[in-house]
């Protein structure tokens, strides 16, 4: 494996009722796609703002490629589970805002937009305002907006939860190609567990009450991966075993499959 | 790079579906505003109100020409002096508004004071501007200032408390600084909310001015209105009123055209009156 882009160590989090994460330790390798499942008050939200920045941590680390980091910045840009996309920005002014912040010169920002746009099957709703898009549309606009800072770390947050079946398996698919051909390292928060293994390397299991790693399951099909991949048996027995992981520490009351 | 292909651009909302002239829709508009008109000429033509309580269209029309030749300068003042406060409590109160939000000191300084000069009514200090600044315009000015000041520093206050977190959120992770999120998210966010407010203030605006010259004016439409009232000519009160009304219609009308390039990306156009849509068939 390609060493760690992504490190936390011991991380806790304690909002003041007894700890959310309790000394989670979770490794990524450059180039790599976890998903961190794991019930409702699991904290894998909680584990993703705190990778992010957006927690603070009570106890342990988290660093990028060997750097420990604090607070939030453009070298882990998140896609929300929310629709994030600023509504008084164009699509394209959206995509380059990250690039505005960080000082890019405005020919690199175009060029760069322009680039991102395509990637994610947005060219020609460069001026269209964000209301006038679709909920799909909208989070290929956040997806974008996050690529264009070229991100050594891309944190996902639930991102298509709240999208139709049909749009969200788009979504997926063109997700996953777009990761893997970059050679991208993601972090992915869901609790659809097909998501979860038709989208990851490798799939983390949170246990609750506190948050911390239960288990791992690693999903061994090249990226990218065919759509009809969700058929066949192999896939279904690795859901299958994920699925068992979460009930394990949860118990089947506390599992949305 | 890869690129995913393109879904089909969303049908733009721009191409509606022109409206059809709707007769009945029009006659029905129609009967709230003719009925009032028929019923005013019934009442004061066929001598039921007397014209002290109620004067004719023709009484009106006469009393408007008889004040046209003060109506010019009277106008001007009135326009100047509201105009002058309006904007001048438009920028304190957008300013404090906005400072307080940047400035945690600011706002300790200042949200008490604030909140405990709010609920004042600023016409009860009509006596005391009185003593303090004595007659004329400064005052009446300062008036119509604080007034407008009140309304938008509140409604700035507000309208950042209600800035949604998942934006700001959103530009930290994008490496954005504090006085980048303040230029580029909140401001842009609280612009909407201001607009409506800066109608409501403008229009409070005209009522404060008419306050303000009825405690002491030389000159204006308030003091044309008081002068008026000495010669019990109602009908020339109602031609103030009228004048009043038109201004401001225009200066709400001014605002709405100098926003709108600057609110296109909200939804307003779109989602006006669903609810109404909805709940009112009929």
């Amino acid at each position: 494996m390609s060493p760690a882009a992504l490190t936390i160590t011991d991380a806790t989090v304690d909002f003041g009722a007894g700890p959310v994460l309790d000394r989670v330790s979770l490794d990524v390798a450059a180039g790599e796609f976890v998903c961190v499942v794991g019930a409702s008050g699991s904290g894998k939200t909680t584990l993703l703002n705190a990778i992010a920045g957006l927690v603070e941590l009570d106890g342990g680390t988290v660093a990028v490629d060997g750097r420990q980091v604090a607070g939030p910045g453009p070298d882990r840009a998140v896609v929300f589970q929310d629709d994030a996309v600023f509504p008084w920005l164009t699509v394209a002014r959206n995509a380059a805002f990250g690039l505005q912040t960080q000082g890019v010169a405005k020919a690199a920002r175009r060029e760069r937009v322009a680039e991102v746009l395509a990637t994610v099957g947005l060219t020609g709703h460069e001026d269209q305002w964000p209301r006038e898009l679709s909920g799909g549309m909208r989070k290929r606009v956040d997806l974008a907006r996050a690529l264009a800072v070229r991100p050594p770390v891309l944190l996902m947050d639930e991102p298509y939860g709240a999208l139709d079946m049909l749009t969200k398996e788009k979504l997926q698919g063109d997700l996953d190609t777009i990761v893997s051909h970059e050679g991208m390292t993601v972090v992915f928060v869901t609790h659809d567990l097909e998501e979860a293994v038709f989208l990851a390397d490798r799939v983390v299991i949170l246990a609750s009450h506190p948050g911390r790693v239960a288990a791992e399951v690693q999903i061994p099909f090249a990226r990218p991966r065919d759509p009809e991949l969700r058929l066949t048996p192999d896939f279904q027995a690795l859901r299958g075993e994920v699925l068992h992981h979460l009930q394990a520490v949860a118990g089947p009351a506390g599992v949305a499959a | 790079m890869t690129a995913v292909t393109a879904p089909a651009p969303a049908a733009t909302p721009r191409a509606r579906k022109r409206p059809r002239v709707d007769v009945r829709r029009i006659a029905l508009r129609a009967v709230v505003p003719v009925g009032l008109i028929a019923l005013w000429c019934a009442l004061s033509y066929g001598d039921v109100v007397e014209p002290l309580y109620l004067p004719s269209p023709t009484g009106m029309w006469e009393a408007f020409t008889q004040l046209r030749p003060d109506l010019p300068s009277a106008i001007a003042t009135t326009v100047g002096m509201t105009l002058t406060g309006f904007l001048l409590g438009t920028v304190l109160g957008v300013g404090l508004g906005l400072l307080m939000a940047y400035s945690a000191t600011a706002r300790v300084l200042l949200s008490d004071a604030l909140d405990a000069t709010r609920p004042v009514p600023v016409f009860a200090l009509i006596p005391l501007f009185l003593l303090w600044f004595g007659i004329g315009r400064g005052p009446q000015i300062a008036l119509i200032a604080l007034g407008t000041s009140v309304i938008l520093g509140v409604t700035t206050l507000e309208a950042i408390r209600n800035v949604n977190p998942i934006h700001v959120r959103a530009a930290l992770t994008l490496g954005a600084t504090r006085g980048t999120i303040y230029r580029r998210v909140v401001l842009p966010s609280i612009f909407p909310h201001l607009l409506g407010a800066i109608r409501v203030a403008a229009a409070a605006s005209w009522g404060l001015d008419v306050a303000a010259e009825l405690i002491g004016s030389q000159n204006g439409l308030g003091y044309l209105m008081i002068v008026r009232q000495q010669y019990l000519d109602t009908a020339g009160i109602l031609v103030v009123v009228v004048v009043y009304a038109v201004l401001a219609l225009v200066l709400d009308r001014a605002i709405v055209w100098l926003e709108r390039p600057l609110t296109r990306w909200t939804h307003r156009d779109q989602r006006a009156g669903v609810a109404a849509s909805i709940l009112g068939r009929a």
